[in-house]
């Protein structure tokens, strides 16, 4: 009998597919019954084709990562409107992946693939922050189809996160429309930064998302805001994730554009 | 969902029990309100994907045979709100060292043809019991009362009283049946060496036989689910995210059902309590925690004896002896090196739960009250003794020791899941002595959570009961 000597505090969940199943099971679940909706995780993210004006400085090469990769406390933030009967959960979430980029508050675009929203494409963010900083980043889309779809989100970003968008009917068969997102904080900056107003702003954004995709299927109804923490700890093993920081490599190219307009106009 | 200023009655907890009762009230006419400290009901009865997305893992409960059998179950139209009980080949399977496992049948003959020279002594054991399992269930789940069937109940209490280790190593020469039954009487959490003891390893293998050990297909929420879709659909209203601290924050009612045990009774409603009835809540006795794992799996588990491959449940823990001795330690204040691990795998029986190929596995084993050790490794070690190559199909794996359990649940206090010691002091007389331990010396409160007969299991009878004292005593 031992006594108890090692102890940890916090749930832990561990993925060691990795380490301890062979290259062959990670095919099998690449190619398992609904592999057509799942990406094909291939290691470094590259950007299809986007507008030229869309900004890639902190996707193209970086790998996807979700809240394990992460370094702050782990959140769950659940956002969710109804939307009544009229409309059905498969045209809910058409119109959501059809339109994506219009539902978000102003100053934030989203440069999608034209194909739309497919598993496997990579978005490119630019956003706006606190301090006219543009910052620019991106998402993998994990999983689509139907009734839901899923984002990962690139090293670097603010959040190691899953964001998932679904749309279901409840259990009095009104059409609900949700946002759900897991996440960290990449890094002990963005950690920072979600105690000092990041969080507020977080919420804002999904609800001014959800809002709209309300107001454009004619509905005004309140957007309901759960956030749990799911664990406590920070991953301090992870704090060098600032080295990808999208906010310092975002703020460096800001301060590098007088010298490139310069360079561009010297040819 | 809009909060009526007052109600007949208030349950503060929404587990099995605090929804059975909030059932039980509603189907009486009275107006019920349920407030839940967390984000979802279901208390121990929930489900969710802790480990990869498309792996549904129960988070606490996860085979249900006292759901089947559990008369408030039967009253509830399970069946009509979406609830599919998925029943294993075999309920369970307890494997040993010789490459061989002891099998709990449906079949009691099947099962005593596994165990060689105790196939008589086992017949003769379980199967009167095993044709009376519903006038035992009648008498056992409940509080300690005039029975209903004394005959069946005598029959049952002259084997149940004894100590599990007492009773396998009278009835049984060999091995195989001493441990099987070593295996299902641990999951009393106590030492096998204390009476009764016996009682937890006659009635839950007998409810194996007549009812199996299910799981629910798709998730244990599911449960939760239909429970709270009767409760609402009977006018009775949820309201989630609603830690409650103080009787202040609840709307008037003429009851309020505490789903709690009594160390968060007191907190809340001590000042309101005399001072001997919470001086016997404070010496309440709860038990040893557990420490939790769950697998996402590649590949089914390659158990080396072939027949846990068709059982739901595996007990991991070798001979009577050695299981006795792990629970011994933990009894006693240790962790066990070689710990007695329960483990289910439904995907082999439920195969929603996970992609398709892929599997999943629900394990724990009893730690020290409030024990923050990582068990992971000898629960793995464990599997491995009887699966060799069960590493190499674990994807991701979820773990929670004690401590972190009662973070998630605050009913578990140290990580007890049966809502405090089930010994004989405490089995029909939690939380208190008391003709009516669901009732308080307070008429306007009850306790309907497993700290109350019969204990600890989702049976939701401690709910039905206290639902009923408070019809009786208020209404």
């Amino acid at each position: 009998m031992t006594t108890d000597d090692e102890s940890r505090t916090t749930p832990e969940v561990e993925i060691i597919a990795d380490e301890a199943t062979s290259a062959e099971v990670i095919e099998e679940i690449k190619t398992a019954r609904d592999a057509a909706n799942w990406a094909q995780l291939t290691g470094a993210l590259t950007v299809g084709e986007v507008p030229a004006e869309a900004r890639n400085i902190n996707v193209t090469g970086r790998r996807q990562t979700g809240p394990m990769q992460g370094f702050g406390k782990m959140w769950q933030k659940t956002y969710r409107v109804s939307l009544g009967t009229e409309v059905t959960p498969h045209e809910v979430i058409s119109e959501w992946k059809g339109k994506f980029p219009d539902f978000w508050p102003e100053g934030n675009r989203f440069y999608g693939p034209l194909t739309g929203i497919a598993p496997g494409d990579v978005a490119l963010l630019n956003l706006t922050m606190p301090g006219r900083l543009k910052l620019s980043t991106g998402v993998l889309v994990l999983y689509a189809d139907e009734e839901s779809f899923t984002f990962m989100t690139p090293e670097g970003h603010m959040f190691a996160a899953f964001i998932t968008f679904s749309a279901f009917e409840d259990k009095h068969g009104d059409t609900s429309a949700q946002a759900q997102v897991l996440l960290r904080a990449n890094d002990p900056l963005f950690e920072i930064g979600l105690a000092v107003g990041g969080h507020r702003q977080e919420d804002k954004f999904w609800v001014h998302t959800l809002d709209a995709l309300a107001s454009h299927f004619g509905v005004t109804a309140e957007v309901d805001t759960q956030v749990v923490c799911v664990d406590k700890k920070r991953q301090w093993q992870n704090a060098r994730n600032i080295r990808y920081n999208s906010a310092i490599r975002s703020g460096f190219y800001m301060m590098g554009t007088p010298f490139r307009a310069m360079r561009r106009s010297g040819r | 969902m809009s909060e009526e200023r007052s109600y007949d009655a208030v349950v503060v907890g929404a587990g099995p029990n605090g929804l059975a009762a909030a059932i039980e009230l509603a189907r009486a006419g009275k107006s019920v309100a349920v407030y839940e400290a967390a984000s979802t009901p279901g208390g121990g009865c929930r489900s969710a994907e802790l480990t990869l997305p498309g792996f549904v893992h129960d988070v606490c409960s996860a085979i249900h045979p006292l759901a089947m059998a559990s008369p408030f179950f039967k009253s509830v139209p399970l069946a009509d709100l979406g609830v599919r009980f998925r029943q294993p080949e075999a309920p369970l399977a307890h494997p040993l060292d010789d490459g061989d496992a002891a099998v709990l049948e449906r079949s009691v003959t099947e099962t005593a043809k596994g165990f060689g020279a105790d196939a008589k002594a086992y017949t003769r054991l379980v199967e009167p019991l095993v044709h009376n399992t519903d006038k035992l269930i009648e008498d056992i789940l409940g509080p300690l009362r005039i029975p209903h069937h004394p005959i069946a109940l005598a029959r049952f209490g002259l084997s149940a009283i004894r100590s599990a280790y007492g009773l396998a190593r009278a009835r049984f020469e060999e091995p195989r049946a001493r441990a099987l039954f070593a295996g299902i009487a641990a999951h009393s959490m106590l030492s096998l060496r204390r009476p009764p003891t016996a009682a937890y390893g006659l009635m839950l293998g007998v409810v194996g036989h007549a009812y199996g050990w299910p799981t629910i297909e798709g998730g244990a929420q599911k449960l939760t689910d239909a429970l709270v879709t009767h409760l609402t659909g009977l006018g009775g209203q949820i309201f989630t995210d609603r830690h409650i601290e103080t009787l202040g924050e609840l709307p008037r009612s003429s009851a309020v059902l505490f789903d709690l045990t009594p160390k968060q009774i007191v907190a809340i409603a001590g000042d309101v309590l005399p001072a001997r009835y919470k001086r016997r809540l404070d010496r309440y006795e709860y038990g040893p925690g557990v420490f939790k794992i769950d697998f996402a799996l590649s590949e089914p588990i390659p158990w080396k004896a072939d027949v846990c491959r068709r059982a739901g449940t595996v007990h991991l823990g070798g001979s009577l002896e050695e299981v006795t001795a792990a629970e011994d330690a933990v009894c006693g204040g240790n962790l066990a090196d070689r710990p007695y691990a329960l483990l289910a795998q439904q995907t082999t029986f439920d195969e929603t739960r996970a992609p398709e190929g892929k599997h999943t596995a629900w394990a724990y084993c009893h730690v020290p009250s409030g024990s923050s050790f990582d068990m992971s490794e000898r629960i793995v070690a464990q599997i491995e003794r009887f699966a060799p190559g069960f590493r190499d199909t674990v994807i991701a794996r979820h773990t929670m020791t004690a401590p972190e359990i009662e973070a998630y649940n605050a009913n578990y206090i140290g990580g007890d899941i049966s809502g405090g010691v089930q010994h004989f002091g405490q089995l029909f007389t939690r939380p208190a002595i008391r003709f009516d331990p669901y009732s308080t010396p307070n008429k306007q409160l009850y306790i309907c959570s497993s700290s109350s007969p019969p204990g600890g299991g989702v049976h939701g009878m401690c709910g039905l009961y206290a639902a009923r004292s408070a019809l009786r005593r208020v209404f």
